[in-house]
């Protein structure tokens, strides 16, 4: 395996791994953040019934 | 489903990257059109919410296309163009009557409309209209369809030709590695900035400070949200076999607004200059009273180009005006620029170091966008 | 092949190996859970179950002493004065009333309230406040996707996906949630998988289109409830508390006369029965107009329809009350009298006991009884506490 290859493999790695773990960490069920939560688009004007 | 909308819309790409690959193996290479087209089709009928509006609007325009170009050669364009713009600007004007708000807008109209108009405004009238599929390919590809790049036909027939010959092992890391990047991009980068830095201090809140925070974090979201979609739809699309154009470039680093059009939402910088602008400073060229004044006819044309673009999203203040204020950006340094070669020498910056000059541009254009596009947010409350 | 096994593939494994590696050292890290909020004593009334999470499974349980009635209603319960059923009759006897609700929460919200907690349902006490307003045109598309998000959190909906009883109940609620889905951004696993399996019975096609989306996100569903604490099993099924009738003595005559008189010394800017202050500020003389829906059939009716027979099936022990409008403000309301028709009719049906407070005609219209255009006042209130009362068999 050729270096540039070899470095290429280290940096995929390293970048895959903090994705993976950024990406459960932002939309783990268990993160309660408002914006990780179920959202209407309709606006809605209290009714009065 | 619409493209992007949810992770579930990765396992289907996954199989739209899976399928050509395996049928390379079996059918010819003019058939690539058809298995693409099949794939768009599924899409469309399957998962996507509106599917019959892109059908009726596949066969409007391709109808109008035809019937103005290859039966009547219709030599004014403008008729046509009108004609097939009419859902787009029906919607944008919000000009509608009766029950056709319920069914006129649906998403992928936009990025739609502006590829058969310019391939309209391409097609040489001795060209015979491209083959249906082809066609209905350039309109509907699944990971282009709702949010761009604006491809041009001919780019597009090009790359499907070629299809089955694109799968290939190094095309299929390089559509990768920028589908990674456009993952990144979207649901980390931008998803962090609109949970922990977008909205850290109230939107209405006139403190410079807050401001500013909201100004920046808008440019930096809007970024890596538009350009995620983008590069994940390029990642995608190499996967398939097409290429698709590149639409953002390290805009952050441009030293004027003509550059910056050359690296932020390249597509559409790209196709309002071929569509509006030229043609715009062309006819005003050919009238008596504006020929004397070239600078004069190009500020206009470009102010104008501008304007159209922040209409397109829609006619509130806030789109209007950030249209004007990059059209101003535009004609400042047009008339800078025009008056630099007239006069051979720097009028602002004189002998300055051309790297300082380089990096005083960059700083001074990134504000002046992020300024730009906070009017564009709406988040800027005056 | 050898590039995408050392550029993808291998990068891939290993990050996805990390992640499950620290998956359960990082959860306890960085999602601390909060304490769970303490329950406040005596909860009387529930806007919705997103401000209140905890009351999710209390929701229609008996209380520990006794039973619990459960008034379910929309902004008719929004005021707190002593004639409200949840602070008078928990007053005045050991069984509570506990309302929920707020403008906007529906017949299909109710439905799917207790769709979700179909367990508790069997001789369970609810009175449904039922508003003839429902049914106007302006709001009988039903409950908007907004107001269902606030009653129906994840744990509900996952209810009702995987462990109410298969029937054409659990498929009405499906099917109508799968009406709400394209306007819900970022829907949760169970929205999805409600909406996919709608989608997968339209043809064989969709069902081999849909089935990879739906065998993944059942996979991710079962993970996610697994990981939220007290959350991944479905409660059993609870025993009722019998509703016990007290020796507790009310004049109800003498209430009910005393907070008319009192409604209507306070309504005393107009001749429309409407409380001064509201008068002065919304009404100032204009009247209101109803629209009945077209054809008086609408998907609001529909849903009440399915409430209805969903409540019989299930053997709750329902009632329900029909409020009034103000015929004196609303000058067409003769408009809404074919659907009330409706609602009398199903309710009759179902042999549900009924406090129906409607009426359309002026000269029978019982002054006092709402204190604005269409929420009761106290006098009307005192009516439904005696219904309450009378109906449960509260005293001896």
């Amino acid at each position: 395996m050729n270096n540039s290859l070899l470095t290429r493999l280290v940096l995929h790695t390293v970048l895959y791994t903090v994705i993976a773990l950024s990406l459960y960490l932002l939309y783990s069920p268990l993160n309660d953040h408002p914006k990780n939560k179920a959202g209407s688009s309709t606006q809605f004007v209290y009714q009065q019934f | 489903m619409l493209p992007f909308s949810s992770f579930e819309f990765f396992i289907i790409m996954a199989l739209f990257v899976m399928i050509p690959a395996i049928l390379k193996n079996f059918m010819k290479p003019e058939h690539y059109k058809y298995v693409l087209a099949f794939l768009n089709f599924a899409f469309l009928t399957i998962w996507f919410p509106q599917p019959w509006h892109f059908f009726a609007l596949v066969v409007y325009s391709y109808f109008l296309i035809w019937l103005l170009s290859d039966k009547l050669n219709v030599q004014n364009r403008i008729y046509g163009v009108l004609l097939l713009l009419l859902p787009m600007l029906l919607v944008k004007f919000d000009i509608r009557g009766g029950d056709m708000n319920k069914w006129l807008p649906f998403a992928g109209l936009s990025y739609a409309s502006f590829r058969f108009m310019g391939y309209y405004m391409d097609k040489a009238p001795e060209e015979k209209i491209v083959n249906v599929a082809s066609y209905f390919n350039f309109l509907s590809f699944t990971p282009t369809m709702l949010i761009g790049p604006i491809d041009r036909m001919n780019r597009f027939k090009a790359s499907e030709d070629n299809g089955f010959a694109a799968i290939t092992t190094d095309n299929f890391i390089a559509g990768w590695n920028a589908f990674v990047k456009g993952l990144a991009f979207k649901y980390v980068c931008a998803e962090l900035i609109d949970r922990y830095w977008l909205n850290i201090f109230p939107e209405e809140s006139t403190e410079l400070l807050h401001m500013a925070n909201t100004m920046y974090a808008y440019y930096f979201y809007l970024f890596f949200d538009f350009a995620g979609y983008s590069f994940m739809a390029l990642g995608i699309g190499k996967m398939m076999g097409i290429i698709v154009p590149v639409n953002f470039t390290n805009p952050f680093f441009a030293r004027n607004p003509p550059d910056f059009w050359k690296r932020f939402h390249i597509s559409l910088g790209d196709w309002l200059k071929d569509y509006f602008f030229t043609p715009l400073y062309l006819f005003m060229s050919r009238k008596k009273s504006m020929k004397k004044y070239p600078v004069t006819r190009q500020n206009i044309a470009l102010f104008l180009t501008f304007l159209l673009m922040g209409c397109w999203n829609g006619f509130r203040g806030n789109f209007v005006i950030s249209g004007a204020v990059l059209g101003l950006y535009s004609v400042v340094y047009n008339t800078y620029a025009i008056q630099c070669k007239k006069k051979g020498r720097d009028v602002v910056f004189g002998n300055m170091n051309p790297k300082v000059v380089t990096v005083i541009s960059i700083f001074m254009l990134f504000n002046l966008i992020a300024f730009a596009l906070y009017i564009f947010s709406g988040k800027l409350h005056i | 092949m050898k590039k995408i096994g050392l550029l993808i593939l291998f990068p891939a494994g290993v990050a996805i190996g990390c992640l499950l590696l620290v998956f359960d050292r990082m959860n306890a890290v960085v999602f601390k859970h909060e304490k769970q909020l303490e329950q406040p004593a005596d909860v009387r009334y529930i806007d919705n179950f997103q401000h209140h999470p905890y009351f999710e499974d209390d929701f229609l349980a008996s209380n520990d002493s006794s039973e619990t009635i459960f008034l379910l209603g929309s902004s008719e319960l929004t005021t707190d004065t002593p004639a409200m059923p949840f602070n008078f009759i928990t007053e005045h006897f050991k069984t509570r009333v506990v309302a929920v609700g707020h403008a906007g929460n529906q017949c299909f919200s109710i439905y799917s309230q207790l769709l979700a907690n179909e367990h508790k349902l069997k001789d369970a006490p609810v009175v449904i406040m039922l508003s003839p307003g429902w049914f106007d045109a302006k709001y009988s598309t039903g409950t908007s996707s907004k107001l269902f998000l606030e009653f129906n959190s994840d744990y509900y909906l996952n209810n009702i996906f995987q462990h109410t009883v298969k029937s054409e109940f659990r498929d009405y609620g499906i099917k109508r949630i799968s009406d709400l889905f394209h306007e819900i951004i970022n829907p949760d696993l169970t929205t999805k998988l409600m909406f996919y399996e709608q989608q997968s019975n339209r043809s064989i096609v969709h069902k081999i289109a849909y089935s990879p989306l739906i065998v993944v996100d059942g996979a991710l569903n079962d993970m996610k409830f697994r990981l939220l604490d007290g959350r991944s099993s479905y409660p059993d099924a609870i025993s009722r508390k019998p509703i016990i009738a007290e020796p507790v003595v009310i004049n109800w005559d003498s209430l009910l006369t005393a907070s008319q008189n009192e409604q209507l010394k306070n309504a005393s800017n107009n001749t429309w029965y409407i409380e001064n202050s509201y008068y002065s500020e919304y009404v100032k003389g204009e009247q209101g107009v109803l629209e009945a829906a077209p054809g008086n059939s609408s998907q609001e009716l529909e849903d009440f329809k399915m409430l209805v027979k969903f409540l019989k099936a299930r053997g709750v022990n329902a009632s329900f009350v029909i409020m009034p409008l103000n015929p004196y403000f609303y000058g067409n309301i003769r408009i809404m009298d074919p659907v009330v028709t409706q609602l009398r009719t199903e309710l009759k049906a179902s042999g549900f006991p009924c406090l129906d407070l409607w009426t359309s005609d002026k000269a029978s219209y019982d002054k006092g009884v709402l204190r604005d255009v269409m929420h009761l006042g106290d006098y009307g209130w005192y009516q439904v506490n005696k219904f309450i009362a009378d109906t449960y068999n509260l005293q001896k």
